[in-house]
């Protein structure tokens, strides 16, 4: 990812792309999830994307009265485009193929202080409790009749949920803590099974070593 | 006659907004005995369970449980792993992506080293019956399923006590009938807090009401519970097996 993020040209980040989407695949994680998110990630990128090739000065490639398209906006906004893409892919690959509780267990592995670990793992605890809590009251909106529309009405009602879903949320989290603690919880993340390397995992990491200073090398002898 | 595995004098609590929700009172419980703690809804049930657990602020003349003294210096941390308690609601309790992970998340806590916790988890499931679902992911469970994971998180801490808040609720029968056999075929110290008469009939010697923070009635079972004005008294009702059978 980081390899990714240095580069410059934009056909060495299409080139990162093709490899990240190759390691989607690869990894056989859900293609329509991913896809869904590639999508949204587009949007919020095209945001920065479109005025790029307009604000920065160049050789014109294109000009409409005061606007003027350049040959080096293009390439820039090209290659944080392709950049950006490659980067969320392969991140998305990293989410898609293990589950977050072995992502934390891995970052555990890789030396995330105790503290750290066991606060990401309860948020996202708590977030997931979070939404089942909403979802249930939702329903329970919908059994007295409540239909969400546009009229004020509507979000006030809204807003009186939110508020009391953090009130639940407070309480429940109060109740999980303390559960937590009846077992002997000290602040520390443990596990049943640790993170070990294994000579798959020690191949899959100078494979993507490979590919990274492939595309850094063909990035500096590009833009040289 | 056993020395008392519980022995606690002049116990109260409050609430952060003061409210008290326990009363000088005072308990002793034999190792190895059954113990209903019977009450309405507010009796200060729970707030037991969670001063013997240790699991909040609380005063007292002595607090003993299984040989700590939790009045002595930061003795009430060691409480944890002699009372083990489980909650009302199974899903405060369980956390982890796997019924195994999260059935060990007590013994990693004390410490052991991963063989023996591993030992101990397949005992535990074992005993709950529920060795062929340690993969599952625990919220995917039924509700009695849940109830006997979370019980086997108990067990695996191997602790002295078992502090069971309303073990049958939101269970269908046939889940309270394995929760009931589990229990009567386990051997720890129990309390039980519960409004279902009849399982505390079924697997408890000996019962305690207690009302408003204090403590109203200490005896036998089969006693309390076909006693008619006493349980009234306390907006409780004689369970219907003892009406049958006085």
């Amino acid at each position: 990812m980081l390899s990714i993020a240095f580069l410059k040209s934009s056909i060495i980040a299409m080139l990162g792309l093709f490899l990240a989407l190759s390691l989607l695949i690869f990894t056989r994680t859900d293609l329509s999830w991913s896809m869904s998110r590639i999508l949204w990630i587009l949007f919020g990128v095209l945001v920065f994307i479109i005025p790029t090739p307009f604000l920065i000065p160049g050789k014109p490639l294109a000009q409409w009265g005061v606007l003027t398209i350049s040959y080096e906006g293009v390439e820039t906004a090209s290659a944080i485009f392709f950049r950006c893409l490659a980067v969320s892919t392969l991140a998305l690959a990293m989410i898609g193929s293990a589950t977050l509780y072995d992502l934390i267990r891995g970052a555990r592995g890789l030396g995330l202080s105790g503290k750290i670990s066991s606060i990401f793992w309860l948020s996202i605890r708590h977030l997931d409790l979070l939404s089942h809590e909403f979802k249930r009251m939702r329903v329970a909106l919908r059994a007295r009749g409540f239909k969400m529309n546009s009229g004020l009405g509507s979000y006030k009602q809204l807003a009186k949920l939110s508020a009391n879903l953090l009130v639940r949320a407070l309480d429940r989290s109060e109740r999980v803590g303390l559960a937590i603690r009846a077992r002997g919880f000290q602040g520390n993340f443990t596990s049943l099974y640790q993170a070990k390397t294994t000579w798959r995992d020690t191949c899959f990491f100078l494979a993507m070593l490979s590919f990274a200073t492939l595309l850094l090398g063909l990035d500096f002898w590009i833009t040289q | 006659m056993n020395a008392p595995i519980i022995k606690i004098l002049k116990l109260s609590h409050s609430y952060a907004n003061g409210t008290k929700s326990l009363e000088l009172i005072d308990i002793n419980i034999i190792e190895g005995e059954s113990v209903a703690i019977i009450g309405p809804n507010g009796a200060g049930k729970t707030s037991l369970f969670l001063c013997i657990a240790g699991l909040v602020s609380f005063t007292a003349t002595e607090f003993e449980v299984s040989g700590i003294n939790a009045l002595q210096g930061n003795n009430k941390t060691l409480l944890p792993k002699k009372a083990a308690l489980l909650f009302q609601d199974s899903d405060d309790q369980l956390f982890c992506p796997t019924v195994e992970e999260d059935v060990a998340f007590g013994p990693l806590n004390q410490g052991l080293g991963i063989f023996e916790v591993k030992q101990r988890v397949e005992l535990a499931l074992a005993k709950v019956g529920l060795l062929e679902k340690r993969e599952k992911v625990p919220h995917q469970l039924s509700g009695g399923e849940k109830r006997r994971v979370a019980l086997a998180g108990l067990l695996a801490m191997n602790p002295d006590i078992l502090l069971l808040d309303e073990p049958s609720q939101f269970l269908d029968h046939r889940s309270r009938r394995a929760l009931i056999n589990i229990l009567n075929e386990n051997t720890h110290t129990k309390l039980i807090a519960t409004h279902d008469f009849e399982l505390a009939l079924e697997t408890c010697t000996r019962a305690i009401i207690l009302d408003q923070g204090k403590i109203f009635a200490d005896g036998s079972a089969k006693t309390i519970f076909s006693d008619a004005s006493l349980l009234n008294n306390h907006g409780m009702e004689v369970p219907y097996s003892q009406k049958l059978n006085p």
